[in-house]
């Protein structure tokens, strides 16, 4: 509280973005082509995703299907297509939840300090030891629940890490000169941290965000690839891994197309994450 | 800034599990009394959760929609009669506090009851698995560290060269990987087109075994070796900037002694600690692959009892997995305090 008063003077620095590398660029291409893949597959598909064809049953790759077909005949491009819609919506739950609870806890947590702040921490500690997805699996399974009761499971058990770190930026934050500014011109407390602080580590909430994302993108193909979270049949990435994992040595194309897609989806993601925080993370803050 | 290196997760350290802080102003504490202190409070700490995981275990039963009676009579045609008998031998009709304590007493005494699909008893389904799910997690986890660790520090030694950049890259492939996929990948790839390694089972004695456990090891190991390699290279880095370092190069310490005996040793704190992290992922990692090998670990009986809807192996599983965890957890902590001269200096201070 004293040192409030005695922060150094901050020199004006304009803050310079360099280009992102190539291979981020490279990743950022990647996720533009799912997102567009995912509003438009439907129109892209060359084939119906869910149209067996039982004369062309495990088809190696061709000009006419790409990545073959699976054992029921089905073309193995369309459906990988078909799946970005669902292998992208879940996610994007997922990480949206988790950026709203950990900037709600975390602020809190690092603001006030205190009992809130070890109530806060102690509560996250505790999340943060439960295997998210084990529970996923157990609970999507005995409940016999959807995909979305999955998403809702991973929403509320995978933000915990990203509260700490936001705690972190907050307690960067909170000495600064702006926040003493403010709270000198009477501008309300909640504002001061849901606005304020808010906007200064709003890069740091993306960064975690891709990251969830990417967890929960693999998360969730990990349990369709045990046949939870998702209806028999549907294009899922993860469930089509599983499916066909039989015919892995008649046409591997159709098992390794769609693990290919959730390794360069996740990746690139994390990537993109990891970007963020690099360049956009240390606004506000002296050094650096 | 350690910890800001590290967007995933985050390791600076903090104990895990409900921290049961010990009383800071206890005047003169000594250290040894402190950690004495520190550790009954950590063992106290098992009680509620050891309640905790029992009620979570029992609980699940009540999530299921039909709950046991569905799951034994499957598609089955039945009578109310039958159905009333069912319901009778599992004490469905009790009211649910005492169906908890009834499954809690045989619990206590080491029964978790027979598998609705196989008739066998919980436990024999559980220890006749259990082997296979031990040696998954340990030999990853093994392999992990070995790998990681080395290879996190050559990436904080060279930092921003491009022996960081590879590593570091390589590690959030392999972070952003999911185990399944390198699985398949690795099934197609070493054990179909190379025939290194067999493709399905978990072979029998013990070099059948190792030669079938081999792949599936490596595949957890690769998968928890990014996090490792993450987690080393930041408690390096921060290790690295210290004033003892340039300190010790100018008393003419050779270099690789610094990395090692200064730097290394103290990085490896947090390294520790996150390793019980890596004991939870890993567990949820060979979920995934027994699945993609074909193995019969407990795994693979998790996922088939969960589809089948066989509560008593459910529950049995819930509870042991949660101890698991647990044990892991307050291992880690009492770990911590052992290896950290510094935990407890404060409240010795006071």
């Amino acid at each position: 509280m004293t040192d409030l008063a005695v922060a150094p003077v901050l020199p004006i620095r304009r803050r310079r973005v360099r280009a992102p590398s190539p291979i981020i660029a490279l990743a950022i291409v990647i996720v533009v082509a799912v997102v567009v893949l995912a509003i438009f597959g439907r129109w892209l598909e060359p084939h119906p995703p869910q149209l067996q064809t039982l004369l062309d049953v495990n088809q190696p790759p061709n000009h006419d299907h790409w990545f073959g077909t699976d054992a029921l005949g089905r073309d193995i491009t369309s459906r990988v297509i078909a799946g970005a819609k669902t292998a992208l919506l879940g996610p994007l739950v997922v990480a949206a939840t988790g950026a709203i609870l950990s900037s709600l806890l975390g602020i809190a947590s690092g603001y006030f300090g205190g009992a809130v702040d070890m109530a806060i921490q102690r509560y996250v500690d505790f999340m943060f030891a439960l295997p998210g997805l084990l529970i996923a699996i157990v609970v999507v399974g005995v409940v016999g629940g959807g995909y979305w009761l999955a998403v809702a499971v991973l929403s509320l058990l995978n933000f915990s890490g990203d509260v700490r770190i936001v705690r972190g930026a907050v307690i960067e934050q909170r000495p600064l000169p702006y926040v003493e500014a403010a709270r000198t011109l009477g501008v309300p407390r909640r504002r001061i941290m849901y606005v304020h602080i808010l906007r200064n580590i709003v890069a740091i909430l993306f960064a975690n965000a891709a990251l969830d994302f990417a967890l929960a993108l693999v998360a969730l193909a990990g349990l369709a690839f045990l046949g939870l979270g998702s209806q028999l049949g549907s294009p899922e990435w993860g469930r089509m891994l599983a499916e066909n994992k039989d015919i892995l040595f008649t046409n591997p194309a159709a098992a390794l197309a769609p693990g290919v897609a959730i390794v360069l989806v996740a990746t690139s993601v994390t990537l993109i994450g990891d970007w963020i925080y690099d360049r956009f993370a240390y606004s506000g803050r002296s050094g650096r | 800034m350690a910890s800001a290196e590290l967007p995933i997760g985050s390791n600076d350290h903090e104990p895990g599990l409900l921290e049961g802080g010990p009383a800071r102003n206890a005047g003169a504490v000594t250290r040894s009394q402190w950690l004495r202190k520190y550790v009954r409070n950590r063992l106290l700490i098992l009680v509620p959760l050891a309640f905790l995981a029992t009620v979570a275990a029992f609980g699940l039963t009540k999530l299921a929609p039909g709950g046991p009676v569905a799951a034994l009579l499957q598609d089955h045609p039945t009578s109310a009669a039958q159905i009333a008998q069912i319901r009778h031998r599992y004490h469905l009709d009790d009211p649910v506090v005492s169906q908890y304590w009834h499954w809690l007493g045989g619990v206590l005494h080491g029964d978790l009851g027979a598998s609705i699909i196989s008739n066998n008893t919980v436990w024999n389904e559980i220890t006749s698995r259990i082997g296979v799910t031990l040696t998954l997690n340990l030999g990853g986890i093994v392999l992990a560290i070995l790998l990681g660790i080395p290879f996190g520090v050559l990436a904080a030694v060279y930092r921003s060269r491009w022996i960081d950049r590879a590593i570091v890259g390589v590690s959030i492939f392999g972070t952003s990987t999911p185990p399944f996929a390198t699985g398949i990948a690795a099934l197609y790839l070493i054990a179909f087109k190379l025939g290194w390694f067999p493709l399905f089972g978990a072979g029998a004695g013990f070099e059948g075994r190792a030669r079938h456990l081999a792949l599936p090891v490596i595949v957890l190991g690769i998968h928890g070796m990014g996090f490792v390699m993450r987690i080393t290279r930041a408690a390096m880095l921060s290790q690295l900037e210290q004033d003892f370092i340039p300190f010790a190069r100018g008393r003419g310490v050779r270099r690789g002694r610094v990395v090692v005996r200064y730097a290394l040793r103290n990085a490896l704190i947090p390294v520790a600690t996150a390793a019980g992290l890596l004991f939870t992922g890993l567990l949820t990692g060979s979920v995934l692959v027994e699945s993609v090998f074909g193995l019969p670990g407990l795994g693979t009986l998790l996922v088939d009892s969960v589809t089948n809807g066989d509560f008593p192996v459910i529950q049995g599983l819930v509870l042991i997995i949660a101890g698991w965890i647990i044990f892991v957890n307050i291992l880690v902590d009492l770990l911590y305090a052992a290896i950290d001269p510094r935990v407890g200096f404060e409240a010795v201070k006071a």
